[in-house]
């Protein structure tokens, strides 16, 4: 294997792997606290490129201007629908939680192909050129959305570790009941989880819109991967959800530029199968009854 | 209580009987008859994946055991031109065999952890039929599964007949619903029950849970694979997409929206959705929208299912008259 | 039938027993609710009408082909019925369109045309892509009713064994004659002389590498391979990384929709790559713009036909805006296959003799269409004349510009 190709392969499994985790840790955060299956998180991330395409595309407005504006977009329309759908679903069986975001992928998915149109979309991109890195061609794009990615999942980390929110929002995770003895305002902490973890998703829609293209129907393949990586990583964990995007990012990567596609998404399910095999809940997950 | 049960016993029957007149019903129109065996193939699917679920646990790879089921039926006949009623058996055992093998493995996950777990033994499944093209014929399938003959006892029938296999759909289907409420409705339902309450307490009284857990998901596997033979051998040919995640789903969403709790839950669900999803074919990009709000407000103001229905009607028609007296 | 009329003798013969019946009364109460929307107009009953069945996927990752493909039909059956009909034997009949979603799968698929061919007794369907038409061909061919259907490929199931299946669309093989020697003119040949092909892991793929590979031998290009990518791929990179080891003089890709071309082009080209790109199958340029921005160079669409040159497409497109407010190139190649249905029609006399018929529409010539001039050609290789062959549009992107840079009949071998 030369140098060269090692590079490259580093660098988009790197590349992928933040990106990925990005929809992940949306995903983690609401499985975690709310203890519920948010089977439709890849709609968020669906939706929020949608923002962008029409905020910078069509309106012609500034760019990361328009990230934001996408992000508190989908955090909104994510706490609504947490209040509606999914509260009066507390406490009960999960998999009411699970039909009724099934219900939702068909609604946003189907609802997305008649308002946005079938036709494949792209977002134009606002860096261009690159630079050649040990002999890898590395785009400035590509390097721009990397360090996003991972200064979001920075950010994400102190808010958890340092806020009176973000610690409210671990209680809840940890323990529903003493943290409300605790004087924690649950329903406040739902609410809140649920819009900032679909607004992930829509950020991380937004840079995987603009590198690649967007179409109403990509959001499944999101919600696959986010999935994949959350097991792996763990329900609730944000750490977990790092390093298993970047496991199938580098999966994904370097077996498909080695073999082939179709082996990489065998092997990246064979993975997480003996994963849950030997840890039953993921690699630093809580355990669940 | 007792003629609760008797009363359950009564519309069970009607059911039966009426599906069973139901090409006379229907004046043999092949479209309804068609609707019928699909009906049939989503409730044997559902109520073998509701098996699991009495045991708490939801299995997504089901489709992909069904898949294995139709997969063998079809080159049995294919390559030893073996008839269906051969190779439905073999179909169920191999699935069964499978089943048992990765089940082993499989029940050391737990709760939500599972569920992705047997998500990935389906997707492995589908995509192993899709990669070995040389014997699965790859993402391209395998064409002219043929329908079976039978020709005993001066009967004469061929199952390219709409009827005839709509007969055959009916009878195994009802076959594998009343094996499953024989299961359920003897002790070793009770022990699924009492695990799918409390693992820890089972384990407590002397109950072998991982040996329940197996045996349950081996059984249901063996009768989807049955109905991945008769899906095969019913629609002549089959391919890797066709056993992927979005039938377990499917088969997932009847059993929410009918019920979870009784036998009556997946049967109810599979039958209504089946139709509900035929009346609105004609609504083209608007069907899948509708689907979705079925879904959705069944389950937030019909909490329990379809099968709860009579029950809520009987309370409500107590209350009005206990208000007019 | 109307749905409401078919639901309510669902109620009447009991086909949902009473305790379903109860428990059901909420789904069902909306979706009667609904019906009544998606009933197409009812004819006039002193009128004679030819119904025409669509099992098309109009919902599903690929909503795009099927709405796309129901357009020309719903267009093409309004212009005809307003200039009176089909003329069959000195009578006017009018024509009258159904549609049911497939959502792109087999079973589905199946179910939707039972329901066109025993129910509403269409003897003519069309469809769109592979898993439809497979589902639909079980039922239509014993059942003698002709099948109009975009299908690459799957060659199992077409040809003499298939007499009423007509495949109008032309499929990368056919296409390959017509911009192969365009890009040999345009380049020049010795800068062509090695390929290497990209597509989906799927049988669309396979079937795609081999009109490929049958390509690349007819016109001595050395083929280096071919590389599969998911579906669910999202970066592209692993993908072409691979493909440009072995330093291809251009590259091939099919079916990839425009979005995937897209980022292979963007990917190619930002890892260096020079040679032109070919994608048979994308039959668009504004998402290829869009996404590859100033990488999007040399890429070359056949069957693309954005902006249109003659009257009969400037009408087309104008019709179609105004009646279904967008359009796209594919719903223009698709909208002539009714015409072609109409002028079989007429010149057989007969609507209901579907093998007249289908014989009529295998000798039908269409001068002036979206493509240019259309005939039904394949005699040699599947020994009956049911693939639509067409003037081959071809745009070219060139330094982020899309421009039409050639027209010409696909030069098919005499072998075909």
């Amino acid at each position: 294997m030369a140098l060269d190709e090692f590079t490259q392969m580093t660098l988009t499994g790197i590349n992928l792997g933040l990106m990925y985790a990005l929809i992940a840790i949306g995903l983690t955060l609401i499985f975690g606290i709310m203890r519920i299956i948010q089977y439709a998180h890849g709609e968020f991330y669906m939706l929020g490129a949608y923002v962008l395409y029409y905020w910078s595309s069509v309106l012609k407005l500034p760019y990361w201007l328009g990230i934001l504006v996408s992000a508190g977009t989908i955090f909104v329309i994510g706490a609504v629908l947490q209040l509606v759908l999914f509260r009066p679903l507390h406490g009960k069986n999960i998999l009411y939680s699970l039909a009724v975001s099934m219900g939702l992928i068909f609604i946003i998915s189907s609802g997305g192909l008649l308002t946005f149109g079938t036709v494949v979309k792209g977002i134009p991109s606002v860096v261009t050129g690159g630079v050649s890195v040990l002999g890898a061609f590395y785009t400035y794009e590509r390097m721009v959305i990397s360090i996003f990615s991972a200064t979001l999942i920075l950010a994400l980390w102190f808010f958890l570790q340092r806020t009176t929110t973000g610690m409210a929002m671990r209680a809840v995770s940890e323990d529903p009941e003493v943290s409300s003895l605790q004087g924690i305002n649950t329903r406040r902490i739902h609410w809140i989880a649920f819009g900032l973890g679909s607004a992930l998703a829509a950020v991380a829609g937004c840079l995987m819109g603009t590198l690649l293209s967007i179409v109403p129907t990509m959001g499944f393949i999101a919600t696959v991967k986010a999935f994949m990586i959350v097991i792996l990583g763990g329900l609730g964990s944000v750490p977990g959800a790092l390093i298993g995007g970047l496991i199938i990012g580098f999966i994904d990567s370097f077996v498909t530029t080695l073999i082939s596609a179709d082996v990489a998404y065998i092997i990246g399910f064979v993975t997480i199968f003996v994963i849950l095999v030997f840890k039953p809940s993921g690699l630093f997950g809580q355990q669940w009854d | 209580m007792t003629e609760n049960t008797k009363m359950a016993t009564g519309v069970w029957v009607a059911a039966v009987a009426f599906a069973f007149l139901l090409p006379v019903i229907c004046g043999y129109d092949k479209y309804i008859l068609h609707v019928g065996i699909t009906i049939a193939f989503n409730i044997a699917l559902a109520t073998s994946m509701w098996l699991i679920w009495t045991l708490g646990f939801i299995s997504f790879a089901h489709a992909g055991f069904m898949g294995i089921g139709a997969y063998t039926s079809a080159l049995l006949f294919t390559s030893l031109g073996w008839s269906l009623w051969i190779n439905m058996w073999i179909a169920a055992a191999v699935a069964a065999l499978f089943a048992f093998v990765i089940s082993i493995p499989l029940m050391r996950t737990r709760a939500v952890y599972f569920f992705m777990a047997s998500w990935a033994v389906g997707e492995v499944i589908k995509r192993v039929f899709a990669y070995y093209r040389g014997i699965f014929g790859g993402w391209d399938g395998i064409f002219n599964i043929r329908p079976p003959k039978i020709d005993i006892f001066g009967l004469d029938i061929n199952f390219t007949s709409r009827v005839a296999y709509y007969y055959l759909a009916l009878v195994c289907c009802a076959l594998i619903v009343f094996a499953i409420h024989r299961i359920i409705r003897s002790r070793t339902g009770a022990i699924y029950w009492s695990i799918h309450e409390s693992e820890i307490l089972a384990q407590h009284v002397g109950i072998n849970v991982l040996k329940h857990k197996v045996i349950a998901f081996t059984t249901a596997c063996f009768f989807a694979g049955m109905t991945g033979a008769l899906y095969a051998h019913y629609h002549t040919y089959i391919n890797p997409k066709t056993f992927d995640i979005w039938q377990s789903e499917f088969s997932l969403v009847h059993i929410i929206v009918g019920g979870l709790s009784t036998l009556n839950g997946p049967v109810l669900g599979a039958t209504v959705l089946t139709i509900v999803d035929e009346l609105l074919r004609p609504a083209g990009w608007y069907r899948v929208i509708f689907f979705g709000v079925v879904i959705i407000l069944t389950v937030l103001f019909l909490p329990g299912g379809l099968e709860t229905v009579p029950a809520r009607v009987r309370a409500l028609v107590a209350r009005l008259r206990g208000r007019s007296d | 039938m109307t749905e409401l009329e078919k639901l309510k003798r669902m109620f009447e013969e009991g086909l949902i027993t009473r305790r379903t019946f109860l428990s059901t009364a909420s789904a069902l109460g909306l979706t009667a609710a609904i019906s009544p929307a998606f009933l197409s107009e009812p004819a006039n009953a002193d009128e004679k009408v030819i119904k025409i069945g669509g099992a098309v996927p109009l919902s599903g990752p690929v909503a795009y082909w099927g709405i796309s493909t129901m357009q020309g039909w719903v267009d093409g059956a309004a212009v005809i019925n307003e200039k009176g009909g089909v003329d069959i034997g000195g009578e006017k009949h009018k024509l009258e369109i159904i549609t049911y979603d497939t959502k792109g799968t087999v079973a589905d698929a199946r179910a939707a045309t039972t329901r066109l061919v025993e129910q509403d007794g269409v003897k003519y369907v069309f469809s769109q892509a592979a898993a439809s038409t497979i589902g639909m061909l079980q039922i239509t061919e014993p059942a003698e009713v002709i099948s109009i259907v975009a299908c690459w490929g799957y060659l199992k199931i077409y040809g003499k064994d298939y007499p009423y299946h007509f495949r109008a669309e032309m499929s990368d093989y056919e296409q390959g004659y017509a911009y192969i020697p365009f890009m040999q003119e345009h380049y020049g040949k010795d800068k062509l002389q090695s390929a290497a092909f990209i597509g989906p892991d799927d049988q669309d793929g396979i079937d795609c590498h081999h009109s490929y590979q049958r390509l690349m031998e007819y016109y001595g290009i050395k083929d280096l391979g071919v590389e599969y990518f998911n579906w669910e791929d999202t970066d592209f990179y692993p993908i072409v990384t691979k493909t440009l080891k072995s330093n291809p003089d251009f590259i091939v890709t099919s079916p990839s929709p425009p979005g995937i071309t897209a980022s292979i082009v963007k990917a190619a080209r930002e890892m260096g790559y020079k040679g032109p790109i070919s994608s048979p199958a994308a039959s668009e340029t504004k998402t290829i713009l869009e996404v590859a921005g100033e990488y999007a160079h040399d890429v070359v669409l056949p069957v693309t036909c954005v902006e249109p040159v003659t009257d009969t497409q400037k009408a087309i497109k104008a019709r179609f805006i105004e009646r279904f407010g967008d359009f796209n190139a594919l719903a223009g190649n698709y909208s002539w296959w009714i015409y072609g249905l109409v002028a079989a029609l007429e010149k057989a006399g007969t609507y209901e003799d579907t093998k007249a018929v289908a014989d009529a529409l295998a000798e039908v010539v269409l001068e002036d269409t979206y493509v240019g001039k259309v005939t039904w050609e394949g005699q040699n290789s599947f020994g009956i004349r049911r693939q639509g062959v067409y003037d081959c549009y071809t745009t070219l992107i060139e330094n982020g510009k899309a421009r039409l840079a050639d027209v010409r009949y696909p030069e098919l071998p005499d072998s075909y």
